[in-house]
């Protein structure tokens, strides 16, 4: 059997990520948001096949472009097994052979219409708003949403709720007070995809709303092409990283000496971090938090969630203001739905400079990673 | 040097050591930290692979063994320290209050009746209650009550109807000491609590339950007669599921194979069968563990004679619908997608630890535990019931992870060595 490139990083990649120790019992796979819905996505075939050497060619670019990821499957996994690792190595020698834009531009053909802006992605409109809500910027999410079920666009949105003091919990938000109990950003990674799955598998919703980083926000788009039936409004999020809250909260503890579960805000602004506890302001440096930063988000290319339906973030726009791409015709009409508007231009230079930043960054981060393995 | 010798543990292995050592003419005090002794088997209802009885085959040991001459059982205790050497240890015992006096209560059962207070029932793993003034178990031996300190309220009740005189409610600890020439340890095992693995829902959902406790329930003298019912509404199961693993063969909690469960979930399944022929049963398996006499026959008939449905998959997650049905999601090989399975009940089956004491009791006889938390042996080929301390014996599940019958094997050979101490000396 002739070796590709791909089933010869397998084999190296098998041994560093532990593989050999697959029980092959599937939990992996019934944990993932992905094979929930899509049959072909599995994290432990993709190491499975790996391990009994077929001459391996990835059949679906779906097979390492759709994973998230959201480590729920090796945090899962009985023998530890490092399935992201496995995929990320995969996506660093598709990377070498310039394969990686064809399926992001795949998606951006399925669900996107608009101009093209090489940093920023597809769009049809970019500009600074604020609305009457105040919400982590300008209210802008939270006024989306509750607009959009207002008019019968979706009937129930994926938010983000505040559980433990700071820690988070995905919910299906049903009505506007659900929806005003997710205001501000939470800086910690939650599985909306998990839930979105739930909302639809399991509750049987049929038009609904999420709201996601654009990790996420790529899976999202992976299980909307295995379910097509549903209507699914996708809001992207800008972000440049995201933390482990359990670990994001012992280093500001150990920094700003105070406890994240009793914040009343946080907010990054200019690459610091700052709490507000007690009216009172704290910050450091984003740079000092790195240890608290997530695996996937070292690799992360999309500032601004490049295919969501309206990306929204605070990246462009003065303060009290959010920036808002409308990237589809699905998101140019949920976007018409906000009146009462204070708008401004934004900076668009400001927005793309941290995205090419960012796009670079991940790839070289993936490059330099795997490059003893890709030799 | 003494011909006492120390047996920690009143389970089936300490039972079968001290009778060995005691049949031989040598003095047991048989140590035990519960109010009765008869350990994990008591719990249980049968045994594969023949499916006894458990208590019935239990309860006559346990009988020899409290009224054996040459045997003292101490219950209610703890071993507190160990001095000297083999030979000549001498032992530090503490006696915990019963508030009954073990001389006078003949087990006649007036004080549990008159007793006005009821809790969670210790023995029957959170699935019953008891009264403050309660026996341990029906079968208890000794047969005497305890008073659970921690819910009784002193209001004399128990003291008022017992015509024995038995009740003391100021009774205080006692420390014992006694001198032996050699100890065998015998603490068996404890169950892992699953509430930490959210995905699998113990503790959120009511008709999620462990192993142990699905002993209880199906046994007919456990809280519902034998009954098997949902816990969330005494309705009847009439589909069960059974997840192998939760726990074990897991690098985060243990990582070792806790070796029975693949064959007591099959006997588990097989008994829900007989009380209801309605029944279907799911196993989730990882592989089928049966490598004992007669054990492959055994889930080859579960198969056959009572069709369980054997499903090669560790479940993703449990969750619980309206009625408070449990739906599992796991990976099916066959149609290569992820389904899931609407149930009435799921029991974990739960990886079994050693015993929640060994740490402290391997600090003071001065004895190494194995990164798993089991006693370590001197080595595994030529003493393999020695530990490095000389005269300090270990058997059964507190070693490494067996059945009923391995264990009674296990104890005769440590009670074996224990004896050889003593037979050595005579020879001198």
């Amino acid at each position: 059997m002739p070796a590709s490139k791909e089933s010869a990083l397998a084999k190296k990649l098998i041994v560093e990520t532990r593989a050999y120790y697959c029980l092959e019992c599937g939990k992996c796979t019934a944990r993932c948001p992905i094979s929930r819905v899509d049959s072909t996505f599995s994290p432990g075939l993709n190491v499975a096949r790996a391990l009994r050497g077929f001459d391996w060619e990835i059949k679906r670019d779906g097979g390492i472009w759709a994973c998230m990821v959201c480590e729920i499957c090796s945090s899962a996994c009985p023998s530890n097994v490092d399935y992201p690792r496995f995929i990320l190595g995969l996506r660093a020698e598709a990377l070498r052979s310039g394969r990686e834009k064809t399926h992001l531009s795949e998606l951006e053909q399925l669900f996107l219409e608009g101009e093209t802006d090489k940093d920023s992605g597809i769009y049809r409109q970019i500009k600074a708003v604020k609305t009457a809500i105040k919400g982590q910027d300008g209210g802008v999410v939270t006024s989306l949403l509750v607009e959009g079920m207002k008019i019968g666009f979706f009937d129930s949105a994926i938010v983000v709720y505040r559980q433990n003091g700071f820690q988070a919990e995905a919910v299906i938000a049903e009505n506007a007070s659900d929806i005003a109990m997710a205001k501000g950003s939470k800086y910690q990674l939650v599985s909306v995809a998990e839930k979105l799955v739930e909302a639809v598998k399991e509750k049987g919703k049929k038009r609904i709303a999420v709201v996601g980083l654009p990790c996420q926000v790529l899976g999202i788009r992976e299980i909307q092409k295995a379910m097509p039936e549903v209507e699914i409004f996708v809001i992207g999020l800008f972000c440049l990283e995201n933390f482990v809250y359990r670990l994001l909260r012992q280093r500001v503890g150990e920094l700003l000496k105070v406890d994240m579960d009793t914040a009343e805000k946080v907010n990054m602004s200019k690459g610091n971090f700052i709490v507000t506890n007690e009216g009172k302001q704290v910050s450091c440096k984003v740079s000092e938090l790195q240890e608290a930063v997530r695996t996937g988000c070292s690799f992360c290319t999309d500032f601004t969630s490049r295919l969501a339906d309206i990306s929204v973030g605070s990246v462009g726009s003065p303060d009290g203001y959010s920036t808002v791409i409308t990237r589809s015709r699905k998101g140019e009409e949920l976007f018409r739905l906000l009146t009462d508007l204070k708008e401004t231009s934004a900076d668009r230079d400001e927005i793309d400079r941290l995205a090419s930043w960012k796009e670079r960054k991940g790839f070289e981060k993936l490059k330099q990673e795997f490059s003893s393995l890709l030799g | 040097m003494t011909e006492n010798i120390l047996v920690i543990g009143g389970g089936i292995a300490g039972i079968q050591a001290s009778l060995d050592l005691a049949d031989k003419g040598l003095n047991v005090y048989l140590v035990e930290k519960s109010p009765s002794i008869g350990g994990r088997m008591a719990q249980l209802d049968k045994t594969f692979p023949t499916n006894d009885c458990s208590i019935c085959i239990l309860a006559p040991k346990m009988i020899d063994c409290f009224n054996h001459p040459n045997i003292t059982v101490y219950t209610c205790s703890d071993v507190k320290s160990v001095n000297g050497s083999a030979g000549n240890f001498k032992v530090k015992v503490l006696r915990r209050p019963r508030y009954i006096d073990e001389e006078k209560c003949t087990g006649c059962g007036d004080c549990i009746h008159a007793c006005p207070y009821e809790s969670p029932d210790e023995f029957n793993v959170g699935l019953g209650k008891k009264r403050s003034a309660h026996l341990y178990f029906q079968q208890a031996v000794p047969r005497v009550a305890i008073i659970d300190e921690k819910t009784c309220t002193k209001c004399g009740n128990c003291k008022i109807v017992c015509e024995a005189g038995a009740v003391d409610l100021d009774q205080k600890p006692k420390e014992l000491e006694l001198e032996v020439s050699a100890i065998v340890v015998a603490t068996g095992l404890d169950v892992f609590d699953p509430s930490a693995m959210s995905e699998y829902g113990y503790g959120k959902y009511r008709n999620v339950i462990t192993s142990i406790q699905y002993e209880r329930l199906i046994n007919a003298a456990g809280p519902t007669g034998g009954h098997l019912e949902r816990i969330s509404d005494k309705g009847r199961v009439k589909r069960l599921a059974f997840i192998q693993c939760v726990g074990s063969r897991d690098v985060k909690n243990s990582p070792y194979c806790s070796t029975v469960c693949c064959m007591f979930s099959t006997k588990s399944a097989t008994l829900a069968r007989e009380h209801d022929p309605d029944i279907e049963n799911y196993i989730f398996y990882t592989e089928m563990r049966a490598s004992g006499k007669r054990f492959q026959e055994y889930i080859d008939r579960g198969k056959t004679e009572y069709g369980i449905h054997y499903i090669r998959a560790k479940p993703g997650e449990i969750k619980e619908n309206e009625k408070k049905d449990l739906v599992i999601w796991y990976y099916d090989r066959e149609s290569e997608s992820v389904k899931s399975l609407e149930v009435d009940l799921v029991v974990l089956a739960v990886s079994l630890l050693p015993s929640r004491g060994s740490v402290d009791l391997a600090k003071i006889l001065g004895i190494d535990l194995d990164e798993d938390g089991f006693f370590k042996l001197k080595d595994k080929l030529y003493s393999p019931v020695d530990t490095n301390v000389s005269g300090i014996f270990v058997c059964g599940y507190s070693k490494r992870p067996m059945d009923i019958t391995d264990a009674v094997i296990d104890a005769s050979g440590a009670s074996a060595r224990a004896a050889e101490f003593v037979a050595a000396a005579r020879c001198r």
